[in-house]
């Protein structure tokens, strides 16, 4: 089993389409099969976890050569900091198809085979160690969104989808520009033509003007889709408008694909430059927390409150990305889980209230915990690790990136802390109208989760808990690997600054201008 | 035999013009339905006849004493081109069918256009060349007002007809003052006259002249304001058939004047195409934006991919070497390939009358013909550049060479450029997948497979060359494998 990776893209690559190919015929096989489907991928990377050496770096290497000519070439690793996200996104996936098949929305087939095609686009940008192939996994994630969010939205799913694929695909052109700018640079220094992230890493870019604007090419595409203020207006729109389920995925795991990206590809390839550029980035964002706590503040929206609070928190990863210090990194990484387990999950009950009451109007319910006491303490407890109370998951992570931030840069580190008890007050408050005070229902029946959903939501009730409590399984896989990247970081190396003219001609050029 | 095998890819197209001209006043009315067969099977035997001319005169391929070369660049777009011809006899015999219009003069001038188009691929000498485009143009006026009761046909001839005429008055004056300063109009002449002789202004006038009538021909702005009337004036078929065989002539021509004769004079052209290129990009793309018309929509989209063909240009002058040339060709395969896929399905949809050809008529297309409507936005996807179709790659490697030959700037506005066009391709994607069925819509009568399979082929061809790129690379001066794999069927 060589290509174990492989597998874990392309089964649910080829088993969505094949499952969208075959959804208007046959229906009803389609959505078992993607249960199935879903659950294999799943298994496939707990085996992944298994075999994974801690100490190792990158491991279960594939290669192959694609377009050699071009230094183009398939090429898949996984590491400590890639190996959570492979494991959450199956996981995940298989959450929201369940969700899906439980839901009384009546999602049609094609919803679930999208949704597999969605997760191997997630996966394969997760692997990718090319930047052509990450670049192209990174565009097949947008497609899936694409149909999920405009086919499946709210009544303002048009324009919303449409302002959402525009943000992106701006980003990623010039993500694109970014790439072949670097590719002539690296093909100017040694003659050939290579895409490979390890060998880009070797090509130091210096601290001028130009390798500025590279750096920021790099991360724009990322900051759009973390995404960190004032990128961010795409957000609102897109998170309120698509169905329910999708935006669990969206906050819970595309958003998490522009922190990885910066990991994986800016910060390495700029090392010089973080020094200059993240006190800026990281202004803004700490201006990203705040202004996502005062926009959920002033929500009256259920799904609108809880995509604001989801801007506030990516923005802290961002701010620990930006640190890049063992504690800040380490913390990150675990924040990514945090997040994607908080956040996704009250995006999940939202849409058990969307399902049942017909509104995500905050106004229009209250004292839902007379109602539905499960309910109700599920939804206190995903709101509590939201807002990291020790004992659960969230203060681990918060905690962590604090602790890196205070001990790099004390006063930042203390206006992060400060903001993060507006999160506190948004969600109390939120609890407050929404589960209790005086019963306030649309609809006459109580909610009741039935048996199905609550082992659909038991593991993220189960992470909540046991990773605020026992953090080793996680940090054990991950210490290496981020002890190496930041070896790899401060490593001294010949730096040299990318040039824009003529001084990197061809010799038979130079010759005829000379 | 062999002496006559070079010429046969130019003039066999003339023959069999004349054949179908014949047949159709000497055929019976009820036989006249095989008209668009035979010349289907013609233009197989022109591309067909290339091949073999391009085999019998290789190594070398000079003909004529070096006025024609049949190099690997010109059996490349004669295959394109008469690709795009056949494709368009295909649509068009739906067409003339629906309108009741005589069959026999519309295939005849498409021969006709097309061993003009031929000629443009293969010509080094700036008369032949200007013939050649000349016998191109007149056969696509009249093409493009072939129905004559339609005011807008009429409307669009006309206006192509009088920028097109002022374009080519243009050329030929700047032919004639650079055979002023150089005595000789063989392109090769040309080159050696000015990498040993001082630049005259004269040259440089007649370069510029010939510069901005070749912008004209392809539709480059400011230059570019006939082809929206004309592709809204012509019929579906014309319209793809000016998008994408005449277009792909027109730049064989373009990269062959610039990058083979007026390589020594690039000092005076680069910047010159470079603002060309920044102006129709940024104008393709802002224009497109507001059409609701199907029609001109596609012919503003047509000017912008024009605007990235020009950078690829600049590229060519700036950095020796084939990979500028194979970067455009490649470039101009996919927007072909694509164009014709997108006009096919377009001349199926639009087959019960030409005014189904809103935008929003394309509502709810993703339900009823789900096919059509696959094919369809993987051709607009290819467009807007999403991995691994051959849109993508084919941006990519443009860009690449162009970015290799320091024009930062230039591939910064296509980045734009390319943003801005992700709105209004996805907004006929949104068409067809979000909005239920349009209520005036009437279902197409026929369901052509020809046409269908054409959209498939093209779908499919764009998919893999943007996914197996390999093979296409080797384009210029390649297209070995092709003409292995010929060899190897023994079908020459």
């Amino acid at each position: 089993m060589n290509h174990l990776l492989s597998l874990l893209i392309f089964l649910p690559l080829v088993g969505g389409l094949v499952l969208l190919a075959l959804s208007r015929k046959f229906a009803s096989v389609v959505k078992p099969a993607a249960l199935g489907i879903a659950l294999i991928n799943l298994l496939l990377a707990a085996l992944v976890g298994f075999r994974f050496q801690p100490q190792a770096g990158f491991q279960m290497e594939e290669k192959l050569a694609w377009i050699p000519k071009m230094g183009i070439e398939y090429h898949l690793a996984i590491d400590g900091i890639s190996l959570f996200l492979v494991l959450l996104i199956p996981i995940f996936i298989l959450i929201a198809l369940c969700m899906a098949q439980f839901s009384k929305n009546a999602y049609p087939p094609a919803f679930f085979a999208l949704l597999l095609c969605f997760e191997a686009g997630l996966l394969g940008t997760t692997l990718a160690l090319n930047l052509f192939l990450f670049y192209l996994f990174w565009e097949l994630m947008l497609i899936p969104a694409f149909f999920l969010i405009g086919l499946w939205g709210g009544p303002k799913r048009k324009p919303a989808v449409l302002k959402f694929v525009i943000y992106t695909m701006a980003g990623s052109l010039v993500f694109l520009l970014s790439i072949l700018f670097l590719g002539v640079q690296f093909y100017s220094k040694t003659g050939e033509w290579s895409f490979a992230l390890p060998q880009l890493y070797q090509l130091r870019m210096g601290m001028g003007p130009v390798a500025s604007l590279l750096f920021f090419g790099f991360a724009l595409a990322f900051l759009i889709k973390v995404p960190l203020f004032p990128l961010h207006t795409w957000l609102p729109d897109t998170y309120s408008e698509a169905p329910t389920i999708v935006t669990f995925l969206l906050s819970g795991l595309m958003a998490k694909m522009g922190i990885y990206g910066l990991l994986r590809i800016t910060i390495p390839l700029f090392p010089q430059l973080l020094e200059r550029w993240a006190p800026l980035l990281s202004l803004l964002a700490i201006a990203g927390i705040v202004y996502g706590a005062i926009a959920a503040l002033g929500q009256t929206n259920l799904k609108r409150l809880i995509a604001y609070s989801s801007l506030s928190h990516m923005s802290l990863l961002v701010l620990g990305v930006f640190t890049w210090n063992l504690a800040s990194l380490q913390g990150t990484l675990y924040h990514m889980i945090n997040h994607a387990v908080a956040t996704g999950a009250l995006f999940l009950l939202v849409s058990l209230i969307e399902e049942h009451y017909g509104t995500t109007e905050i106004a229009e319910l209250g004292g839902l915990a007379k109602e539905t006491p499960l309910f109700a303490s599920l939804f206190l407890l995903m709101t509590f690790a939201s807002i990291g109370v020790p004992g659960l998951n969230g203060f681990v992570g918060e905690f962590l990136i604090l602790l890196g931030v205070t001990t790099q840069v004390p006063l930042l580190g203390l206006g992060a802390g400060l903001t993060l008890i507006l999160s506190a007050a948004y969600m109390l408050w939120l609890t407050q109208r929404l589960l209790f005070g005086p019963l306030k229902s649309p609809v006459a029946e109580p909610l009741k989760l039935c048996r199905y959903r609550q082992i659909v939501l038991a593991p993220l009730v189960l992470a909540v808990v046991l990773m605020g409590l026992y953090t080793q399984p996680v940090f054990e896989r991950t210490t290496a690997s981020v002890r190496q990247y930041l070896q790899m970081l401060h490593q001294p190396q010949q730096v040299s600054e990318p040039t824009l003219l003529s001084d990197t001609l061809p010799a038979s050029e130079a010759q005829i201008h000379g | 035999m062999d002496k006559l095998l070079p010429f046969l890819p130019v003039s066999l197209p003339v023959l069999f013009g004349l054949i179908v001209l014949l047949l159709g006043v000497f055929l019976p009315l009820k036989q006249r339905y095989l008209l668009p067969h035979v010349s289907l099977v013609g233009v197989a035997f022109v591309a067909l006849s290339a091949i073999a001319a391009y085999k019998a005169v290789a190594p070398n391929g000079e003909i004529l004493g070096g006025y024609l070369i049949l190099d690997t660049y010109s059996l490349f777009f004669s295959l394109l081109l008469s690709v795009a011809t056949f494709i368009t006899m295909l649509s068009a015999s739906f067409y003339l069918e629906r309108d009741g219009l005589v069959k026999a003069e519309f295939l005849a001038l498409l021969f006709f256009c097309l061993s003009g188009m031929l000629l443009l691929a293969s010509s080094r000498d700036l008369i032949t060349l200007f013939v050649a485009l000349e016998i191109v143009s007149m056969s696509v006026y009249v093409l493009v007002g072939y129905d004559r009761d339609n005011l807008k046909a009429n409307e669009g001839a006309f206006k192509y007809f009088l920028l097109g005429s002022m374009a080519s008055a243009l050329l030929l004056y700047g032919i004639a003052l650079l055979y002023g300063s150089v005595a000789s109009t063989r392109l090769y002449q040309i080159h050696s006259y000015f990498s040993t002789h001082a630049h005259e202004p004269l040259a440089a006038m007649g370069l510029l002249l010939v510069l901005v009538g070749l912008a004209f021909k392809v539709a480059a702005v400011p230059f570019h304001t006939w082809s929206p009337d004309a592709y809204e004036g012509a019929s579906m078929p014309v319209t793809g058939f000016m998008a994408t065989a005449v277009k792909a002539a027109v730049f064989a021509l373009l990269i062959r004047v610039l990058g083979e004769g007026f390589i020594s004079l690039k000092t005076y052209w680069v910047e010159v195409v470079a603002i060309l290129a920044v102006l129709t990009m940024l104008g393709g793309n802002i224009l497109a934006y507001t059409q609701r018309n199907i029609k001109r929509m596609l012919a503003y989209s047509s000017i912008a991919h024009t605007g990235y063909l020009l950078t690829g240009i600049t590229a060519l002058a700036l950095q020796p070497g084939n990979e500028a040339v194979s970067a455009l060709l490649y470039y101009l395969l996919i927007y072909v390939l694509s164009s014709l896929g997108i006009f096919a399905a377009l001349t199926w949809l639009s087959s019960q009358n030409e005014s189904l050809v809103q935008i929003s008529d394309l509502a709810g297309l993703g339900k009823k013909y789900p096919l059509t409507a696959l094919g369809l936005a993987l051709l607009f996807f290819s467009f807007i550049g999403i991995p691994p179709l051959g849109g993508f790659f084919a941006k990519y490697y443009l860009f690449l060479t162009v970015l290799k030959a320091h024009q930062l700037f230039l591939v910064g506005v296509a980045v734009l450029a390319s943003i801005l066009s992700i709105v209004y391709y996805l907004k006929i994607v949104m068409v067809m997948y979000m909005e239920p069925l349009a209520e005036h819509w009437e279902a197409p009568r026929i369901r052509p497979v020809s046409l269908g399979a054409v959209l498939g082929c093209c779908s499919f061809a764009v998919f893999w060359a943007g996914f197996a790129p390999v093979n296409f690379l080797n384009v210029f001066p390649g297209l070995l494998p092709l003409l292995e794999w010929l060899q190897y069927t023994s079908l020459i």
